[in-house]
């Protein structure tokens, strides 16, 4: 914990959640003395300094590029998970997505003219009953979000897609909120 | 022919004189045929042509042309003259074909054509010679427009006759032909002879031994297909005007075959197809969307005759049938839909049997209509399935659950082939399990279907209620081809398992007839066990407590030692709810024979509890059976409804509090009693059991289905996923797609597959 303060990474910003990943930490806040020293030898920092100027980078670098952005959430999945559980619960994933979906804490905006989509997706789980998140349907809500930021009409999506069922029916959910007619060009 | 008048042969260097002479015998042999040639003539004319072409020198136009050709080959000038001396009589034929017209000129004309081929054959020997040396070299040469000496007749009529009169021959020929389309009798063998004119006068540029069809074609066939075009433009134009479609295709049939007939009678055979598809044409394609639109109504009125005709028209032109095809196929649907809405119209209470009859009706009205009207074609046959498939699956009675029509026909099916419905005869019960196969086809909750109907084998074979083990031995072989090995797997199983029961009691006689002591026999009771495979059953463990009375406990402790002997390691559990049996009443006095009741062993517990005492409360019964009071209330309830208990208070419920005191006064008219009746809760409970595990049976199966194909596959795009998962199982039950999803996705959490980048899924070994 200390540590990411010298490096001047505060605990709730995605770019925390980037070093994890770079550090290959086990769990939040913990690492381990291989992860630590490969991690930081892989990207060439032997001081403080360096390590600074690396979590910048990483700062600027997480929300501006998409494969870098998807290693980092992806990796959160079993970072943030509870000792011996697949899956994810509800209260943690829908803290990180708050995290990565908004720019504040140095993730990606997901909001789109006609639609808060966040906001929507968070209330949407909360209609649902809170269920823990698994691994496939964590992954899918960053392709899902990225989809939705290049066309918010869903003309990519169809019925016998691959997506998850939560999110076949957030489709749904949407439509109906924003009162689109039932058919989808 | 006189002697005198026979000439002396011409001098053979001599043109002139040989053609003057020979002119006057081709003369006599074209116009005076039948006067006859003599011999001699003929020799002398024959002698002539021959000693000309062998001539050393030719008198007149002969230059240096034979030179070349060498001294045999002399003849053209004779060829020349032939062909002016044809086309002379050919244009006094001509003009004298100018007197006549119609018919008359048809006589005309056959009369000179048959004059003139029979004298061109003569001709054509007369000048032997010439054609097999001088004409033979010209065309070995490759000369054209030389002919051995017959062809240069066909030649000559075609150019110098023919060409002039043909458009009026034809016309004579084209108004007796239509005269005989109006029903005229007319003279075909006039008709027939100008055909085969034309037919003869086809040359083959290239080679004239050769004949081709060319002319007859060109001048015959073609003026011959555009009359005919117009005739029926006309007159079918004009009848559907006045009369109904109906009667019109009768007409068009009619008129297709005359002129089928035509061809046969007078025609050549080539214009057989051209005739064809012309008359078809017009008489078909041209009023197709009339006779289309009849099609509806012909159905409406069950017109087997017409629609068949309609079929065997429409059958004949490109792409007729097509949109009847899915008129048929929305009209069998309706009218299986309004069947079945008759018989939802009775309310919730129809039989299974009326649902399964007016299914099997309208399959069966519209079936006989495809063979008989359609000749059975396979394109509607399709489309009776269709329809069929459509209103067996989703019609008013399967609109509150799509498995209701699997559920009715098991139902149907059990009712038939239970002891003490109206027993079929064994042929006839054969012949309604084939019909329930029939809508067993269109069936797509096939595992709904099966699911009912191994339940309710169950309770025919453990009642022992089947009607014949050959009609429950049918049945599932039928089903066994239709659906497969696996699909009656579990059936035959429990058919097994009761032939092997048979044999188990049997050896359990003998165990006991060794084991047993006297005292034991007194208090034996008379028992028949069934060990059924609890794999393939679909049957449950009681759903209640229950302490059987000691006599029957003992029965079955005996049997559990027998059976645990012969088979160590096994587990037996006792199916109190389906065991039954009968207690003999010796407690009735106004009877002279005791009566029996059958009852069920939970009935057996309650009522042997009065062997000790005459009342007993409600509450001693449930401590002495254990029985739940859902199961105790409503078996009292039949005890007390038959009068074999009687409540205390009066006219109170069972429950607790009540007290039950055995009647001894009960009375019936007969002396067996049936006192086990199925509960109502308990059928609709069954019912609804059924429908779950039918839900988890299909996960099952989804999940199956979609580790079975990963496995294979190891890596799969999910959309092709998803479509091998439907092929795998659409055999038991239309899966949707949201449900697979659903399974794609509990799977991936169970870590069998994953889900890769773009789409694909991966198995995990």
């Amino acid at each position: 914990m200390k540590f990411l303060g010298d490096i001047q990474v505060q605990l709730d910003e995605v770019t925390c959640l980037g070093i994890a990943e770079l550090l290959k930490s086990p769990s939040m806040g913990e690492f381990t003395r291989e992860g630590f020293l490969n991690g930081w030898r892989a990207v060439g920092c032997d001081s403080i300094d360096k390590m600074v100027a690396h979590a910048d980078n990483l700062r600027s670098q997480i929300p501006t590029q998409p494969d870098l952005f998807r290693r980092v959430y992806r990796y959160t999945f079993p970072l943030c998970r509870m000792q011996g559980q697949r899956n994810l619960q509800f209260e943690i994933a829908a803290e990180q997505w708050k995290l990565f979906f908004t720019p504040e804490k140095g993730g990606v905006q997901w909001d789109t003219e006609t639609t808060p989509w966040l906001e929507w997706w968070i209330e949407f789980m909360e209609e649902r009953g809170k269920k823990p998140v698994n691994k496939d349907l964590w992954e899918q809500v960053e392709v899902f979000m990225r989809k939705t930021l290049d066309d918010e009409r869903f003309g990519w999506w169809s019925a016998d897609g691959a997506w998850p069922g939560a999110l076949d029916d957030f489709v749904a959910w949407v439509q109906k909120k924003r009162g689109d007619n039932m058919e989808v060009e | 022919m006189p002697p005198s008048l026979i000439p002396q042969t011409p001098h053979k260097d001599d043109l002139d004189e040989t053609w003057s002479f020979l002119e006057k015998g081709v003369d006599s042999v074209m116009l005076k045929l039948e006067e006859g040639v003599d011999m001699k003539t003929y020799m002398a004319l024959y002698t002539a042509v021959h000693n000309f072409c062998t001539s050393q020198k030719a008198v007149g136009n002969g230059h240096g042309l034979q030179a070349h050709r060498g001294a045999h080959l002399l003849g053209e000038e004779l060829y020349k003259l032939l062909g002016e001396y044809l086309s002379r009589h050919l244009d006094a034929v001509h003009h004298e074909s100018k007197g006549h017209a119609e018919e008359a000129l048809l006589g005309f004309y056959i009369r000179e054509w048959t004059r003139y081929t029979t004298a061109a054959k003569y001709i054509n020997h007369l000048f032997g010679y010439l054609n097999r040396h001088w004409v033979k070299r010209e065309i070995d040469e490759g000369k054209k427009n030389v002919y051995d000496v017959y062809t240069l007749h066909l030649v000559k009529w075609k150019d110098d006759f023919f060409m002039k009169v043909h458009g009026k021959v034809m016309d004579a020929v084209l108004n007796l032909v239509e005269k005989q389309r109006n029903g005229e009798t007319i003279e075909q063998s006039q008709i027939k002879s100008i055909v085969d004119s034309f037919v003869s006068l086809g040359l083959d540029e290239s080679d004239s031994s050769k004949s081709t069809l060319e002319v007859y074609r060109m001048f015959f066939e073609k003026p011959f297909i555009a009359a005919t075009k117009v005739y029926y433009e006309n007159e079918s134009r004009q009848f559907v005007a006045e009369n109904s479609v109906v009667e019109y295709m009768k007409k068009a049939e009619a008129r297709l075959e005359e002129e089928k007939a035509r061809v046969g009678l007078y025609l050549h055979p080539d214009i057989s197809k051209h005739l064809t598809d012309t008359c078809l044409d017009v008489l078909v394609t041209a009023h197709s969307e009339l006779l289309r639109d009849e099609f509806q109504v012909l159905l409406d009125n069950e017109r087997q005759e017409d629609l068949a005709r309609m079929y065997r028209l429409l059958s004949r032109i490109k792409e007729g049938l097509d949109p009847l095809r899915t008129k048929f196929e929305t009209h069998v649907r309706k009218a299986g839909l309004a069947a079945v809405e008759k018989v939802a119209a009775e309310g919730e209470a129809f039989e299974p049997k009326m649902y399964v009859d007016a299914l099997l009706q309208v399959h069966t009205r519209y079936q006989s209509l495809v063979n008989e009207a359609f000749n059975g074609e396979s394109e509607f046959v399709r489309s009776l399935d269709n329809a069929c498939r459509e209103f067996v699956n989703r019609n008013k009675i399967c609109a509150s659950s799509s498995t209701k029509s699997p559920e009715l026909l098991a139902k149907y099916t059990d009712s038939l082939l239970k002891k003490g419905s109206k027993a079929a005869e064994e042929s006839e019960l054969e012949e309604m399990l084939v019909q329930i196969m029939t809508v067993f086809k269109y069936i797509e909750d096939k595992d709904v279907f099966q699911k009912f109907y191994s339940k309710m084998l169950a309770k025919r074979l453990v009642h022992v209620s089947s009607v014949s083990d050959d009609a429950e031995t049918s049945m599932i072989s039928k089903l066994k081809e239709a659906c497969g090995f696996e699909y009656t797997n579990k059936l035959q199983r429990m058919f097994q398992d009761i032939q092997i029961s048979k044999d188990l009691n049997a050896s359990y006689k003998d165990w006991q007839d060794k084991v047993l002591d006297d005292d034991d026999r007194r208090k034996l009771v008379d028992a028949h066990f069934q060990i059924l495979g609890t794999g393939f059953w679909p049957l449950q463990a009681p759903s209640t407590d229950f302490l059987a009375p000691p006599e029957i406990v003992k029965t079955a402790e005996r049997f559990q030692n027998f059976y645990f002997d012969k088979h160590n390691g096994r587990k037996l559990t006792w199916l109190w709810q389906l065991c039954k049996g009968e207690i003999k009443t010796n407690y009735i006095k106004n009877t002279k024979v005791p009566y029996t009741f059958q009852v069920s062993t939970f009935q057996m517990g309650i009522l042997l509890l009065f062997n000790e005492t005459d009342t007993l409360t409600y509450e001693d019964i449930q401590k002495a059976t254990t029985l739940a009071p859902e199961i105790l209330e409503p078996n009292l309830g039949i005890f007390l409804k038959a009068k074999v208990l009687l409540i205390s208070p009066e006219g109170s419920k069972p429950e607790p509090g009540t007290s039950f005191t055995l009647n001894y006064n009960f009375r019936h008219k007969k002396v067996k009693v049936n006192l086990n009746i199925q509960i109502k809760s308990e059928q609709k409970v069954e019912s609804d059991d059924t429908h779950k595990t039918i839900e988890e049976d299909r996960k099952l199966l989804l999940q199956s289905a979609i580790v079975r194909i990963m496995k294979s596959r190891k890596k799969m795009k999910h959309v092709q996923l998803v479509q091998e998962v439907i092929q795998q199982v659409k055999s038991r039950f239309p899966p949707k797609v949201p449900d697979i999803k659903k399974n794609i996705e509990a799977l991936m959490e169970k870590d069998y597959i994953e889900r890769l980048d773009g789409d694909e899924i991966a198995y995990i070994a």
